[in-house]
């Protein structure tokens, strides 16, 4: 079965995007930069005149067949704002991607949500009114006045028409058995990193990953390294913190619908699962009759009992799923 | 033989035809790659915006071998005057803000801060406003600043980003004084648009070639 899914392209089937490195700073440095063939990672780390630092920083290398021994020795060039040096002073070990083959295959070949395939593009209104505006521009002889009011007001309409929502965020809780999760999150565009990664993809695959870190997070971190990549879709594998969840009691999220799948292979729709409760149907809960989502419910293994959640809070900017094989 | 008049006035009825060739050539050089591509930047990760800017930034800036010429507002023969400097300036910039705003709002959508793009495109069009003004003021003022402004527009658009390419480690060629290179630094996704200062002294000094004495022009305008 697992066979059959990596054959059908589901799971992780494209090459890691996530290595660690580490860069020595002497300062004075505002700000650096760490560039190789496919991408470039962006520090905004001050670091004091006199004083040393060495930071981790998360690069999107392509490492034929994903091995870390295959790493590349030097990267390109390190670039810094103030009068320091950065300099590349290798990479992390052991990598957390080392630890992706320890991951139960089941899990790692599970189908992905699907998302946006990336970027906003200009919808045929946008091309009208540039095509428009520019045609008039000529047309108006002589008037150039008016040649850039009208220039200037199709800007403005162009630059405050609305475009396409930005999709969100999509993370589904993997589980397998009693003990086994990945966290698998997908995005366009850009996707910030949990911290506990094991794998990063993008699709289509070989273009260049960019990381630079943003506020967020708490207020005392240093935020949270983003990484982006325009026009695509990124996926990534991280270990998730405890999943408290059984038939007596929900205690991971409030889920807005939940499905169970009995050994035999059919799907039963259970409504709402609130936090604090047991399972909907089993302990009083109202059954809810919407079929589970396809990419959720297909390549699953035959023979064990699968639960599957949405949680509260689908329309914001994260939509977040559980999906447990094996639900005890 | 055409006399310069003669020659000027047949330039005056071209431009009094509203065809501008400097715009036109930003807009053409700016809109076809991008329509090509699908407005999908592709595996370079460029910014849409950069992308924009460089080639408006060129075409704005190309140096003219006479005044640029403009009609009478209102006049059904299209009567030339003086007064096409400002014209110029207005044209460069009236094209090229529809494309700019698109392509500023599809890299905004694709994560780039809203401060990093007000710097990048708002510095690109000072440029674009810049070297529109320049190369429409050149020939009005005198032959020989004509030519040093072609002089230093040549060094700043064409030498200096030639230059960066054959010694990319040289310290005092880092790319930034050329306005070209400058946009173009900040034109792959992830980079952070670089200080505006040695572009804008650069830029500067060559606007103020203008201002050089040297030897009047001897073509006069026909109205």
């Amino acid at each position: 079965m697992i066979l059959l899914a990596l054959a059908l392209g589901l799971g992780a089937a494209g090459e890691n995007r996530l290595w660690w490195g580490e860069v020595a700073l002497r300062g004075p440095v505002e700000a650096a930069v760490v560039r190789h063939d496919d991408g470039a990672s962006a520090l905004a780390r001050a670091v004091p005149a006199g004083t040393e630092r060495t930071v981790r920083v998360p690069l999107g290398a392509r490492v034929p067949g994903d091995e870390p021994a295959r790493l590349p020795r030097e990267l390109d060039a390190t670039e810094v704002s103030g009068s320091g040096a950065a300099r590349f002073a290798g990479w992390l070990e052991p990598q957390p991607a080392s630890a992706w083959k320890s991951v139960t295959p089941g899990l790692r070949a599970r189908g992905l949500p699907p998302v946006a395939d990336g970027g906003a593009r200009p919808s045929a209104a946008d091309l009208a009114i540039v095509l428009a505006a520019c045609a008039l521009g000529f047309g108006l002889r002589g008037r150039d006045g008016a040649r850039f009011l009208v220039g200037a007001v199709a800007g403005g309409v162009l630059w405050f028409l609305p475009g396409a929502e930005a999709e969100p965020v999509v993370e589904v809780y993997e589980g397998e058995g009693t003990d086994s999760w990945v966290v698998v999150t997908r995005a366009t565009d850009r996707l910030a990193l949990r911290g506990s990664e094991l794998r990063l993809e993008v699709d289509p695959p070989r273009r260049p990953v960019d990381f630079r870190r943003e506020a967020g997070g708490s207020p005392a971190s240093e935020g949270r390294w983003v990484g982006s990549s325009p026009r695509t879709r990124l996926t990534s594998w991280s270990v998730p913190v405890a999943v408290e969840l059984s038939r007596d009691a929900n205690r991971f999220r409030s889920l807005a619908a939940c499905w169970l799948r009995d050994p035999a292979g059919g799907w039963r729709a259970l409504g709402r699962w609130e936090l604090g409760r047991g399972l909907p149907g089993e302990a009083g809960g109202e059954p809810g009759e919407a079929p589970p989502p396809g990419w959720a419910a297909s390549g699953l293994p035959p023979g064990r009992a699968v639960l599957l959640g949405r949680a509260e809070g689908v329309g914001t900017d994260r939509e977040t799923w559980i999906r447990w094989v094996g639900f005890p | 033989m055409h006399s310069p008049d003669s020659l000027n006035s047949r330039s005056g009825r071209h431009l009094a035809a509203g065809v501008d060739w400097r715009p036109l050539l930003g807009l053409v050089l700016a809109l076809v790659p991008l329509v090509a591509r699908g407005f999908d930047v592709g595996p370079t990760g460029l910014r849409l915006t950069a992308l924009v800017l460089v080639p408006w930034l060129v075409a704005a800036g190309v140096p003219r071998a006479r005044l640029p010429l403009t009609t009478t507002r209102g006049s059904a023969r299209g009567n030339t005057t003086r007064g096409g400097v400002r014209g110029a300036v207005l044209r460069a910039l009236a094209l090229a803000l529809p494309l700019l705003a698109l392509a500023a709002r599809l890299d905004r959508s694709a994560g780039t801060s809203l401060a990093e793009l007000g710097r990048g495109a708002g510095v690109g069009l000072g440029l674009v406003a810049l070297f529109a003004f320049a190369s429409a003021r050149t020939p009005s003022r005198s032959v020989g600043s004509a030519r040093l402004y072609a002089a230093a527009w040549t060094a700043l658009c064409l030498g200096l980003p030639s230059l960066r390419l054959a010694f990319p480690e040289a310290a005092l060629l880092d790319g930034l004084w050329s306005p070209v290179s400058w946009v173009a630094s900040w034109a792959r996704a992830g980079s952070e648009v670089p200080p505006a200062s040695a572009t804008l002294f650069a830029s500067g000094l060559a606007v103020l070639f203008l201002f050089l004495p040297g030897r009047s022009s001897e073509r006069s305008v026909s109205p």
